[in-house]
């Protein structure tokens, strides 16, 4: 009986990371997560095959062997002026994704210089496989180490589904088109 | 009686040690909070701006080692586009530095140009927007050119602000060393168009 305890309490003692870390401020699409920092309102989730952009006057494309991830949200800085630098797309099964650096110098594409008072849509783009689309929360943050401090969980639920039980995915997507701003 | 008289003696000793210990905890764990956390707090203390000095209209007040007057606080409406935000206004601020300290740079380090409102929101410099080429400097890059004592730097900075806030806000300087006390200009912005 009291093995079975102890083991309990030594099971259920948070660590360190988990006690010091962040501090989830949930949303969903459709409804913002409210952060010590920013607003988010994740408004749309997009799916596609291959990333289209323009850079230095020649078009870039970028494809990828599992599936491109974009997320159109608004967002606007609470009570002073805020660079959001840090997203990941973590999956339903734990899976962590980061930021894909391959689309450069793109519109509309971290870091987010937010102003209080000045709604602004950005966008977020990571690069997954295909069995992390549903059941996935986007966490957003000032930095890329948020502790003891707020950190946005935005819920990726109610994504249009098409026959195959997943979201459309298109076969490219234009960064460089209306959608970012303002 | 004779074998009792030491068990009560050991057992009143025992209680007033018992009390002391108690009034020592109540006198002891807060002055342990206060040697842990004495750092944590004197850096937040001296990390942000909290202690405001006004300087009026047209006035100048020294900080830092040197006199600052706000030259001129212009604002002019934006057209919403590509890094523009819908209903933005932009704001520049533009200060007379004239040098008093000759070390600058230990003065002046992370020093902050920022507008501020009544509802003690703060805007940063952008650099969304590219200001005409001058003599006017960021307040690090006027801060790294080594001015000497005597020296005037002129130092400038461009904000992106709500329409809707902009006649209420105010410039504020504040310099790494001097906080939490910064300087706040009375001035209001001056619409151009």
């Amino acid at each position: 009986m009291a093995a079975a305890v102890l083991f309990a309490m030594q099971r259920s003692t948070p660590r360190y990371q988990d006690l010091t870390g962040p501090i989830p401020a949930y949303g969903n699409i459709g409804k913002a997560a409210s952060t010590r920092l920013f607003d988010i309102e994740v408004e749309r989730v997009e799916f596609a095959r291959q990333l289209v952009g323009k850079r230095f006057g020649g078009e870039t494309r970028h494809e990828s062997a599992g599936v491109w991830a974009i997320v159109t949200a608004r967002m606007v800085a609470r009570s002073r002026s805020v660079n959001v630098t840090h997203a990941v797309w973590e999956g339903p099964t734990g899976l962590r994704y980061e930021l894909s650096d391959r689309p450069e110098f793109l519109p509309d594409l971290p870091p987010h210089t937010l102003e209080p008072g000045l709604p602004q849509r950005g966008r977020f783009v990571f690069e997954i496989r295909p069995d992390q689309i549903l059941g996935a929360t986007l966490l957003v943050s000032e930095g890329p180490f948020p502790r003891l401090d707020s950190e946005a969980h935005v819920a990726l639920n109610a994504l249009p589904t098409a026959a195959d039980g997943l979201p459309p995915i298109a076969e490219a997507f234009d960064l460089q088109q209306a959608g970012g701003r303002p | 009686m004779n074998a009792r008289d030491p068990a009560a003696a050991r057992d009143a000793t025992e209680r007033r040690w018992r009390r002391h210990s108690l009034w020592l905890l109540v006198l002891l764990l807060p002055l342990a909070m206060v040697v842990v956390m004495h750092d944590s707090a004197r850096t937040w203390w001296s990390g942000r701006a909290l202690i405001a000095r006004e300087v009026p209209t047209g006035g100048e007040a020294d900080l830092g080692g040197a006199s600052w007057r706000l030259r001129a606080l212009r604002m002019a409406p934006l057209p919403a586009g590509k890094r523009i935000p819908e209903n933005a206004m932009g704001v520049v601020a533009e200060f007379a530095v004239q040098v008093q300290d000759a070390d600058v740079r230990k003065n002046w380090a992370g020093c902050e140009i920022a507008l501020e409102d009544g509802q003690g929101r703060r805007w940063m410099p952008t650099r969304v927007l590219p200001l005409p080429r001058s003599e006017a400097r960021e307040c690090v890059l006027a801060a790294g050119s080594g001015p000497k004592a005597g020296d005037t730097v002129r130092i400038r900075h461009a904000f992106l602000v709500p329409r809707d806030a902009a006649a209420a806000l105010r410039a504020t300087v504040a310099l790494g060393p001097q906080r939490p006390r910064y300087l706040r200009f009375a001035q209001p912005p001056t619409l151009v168009q």
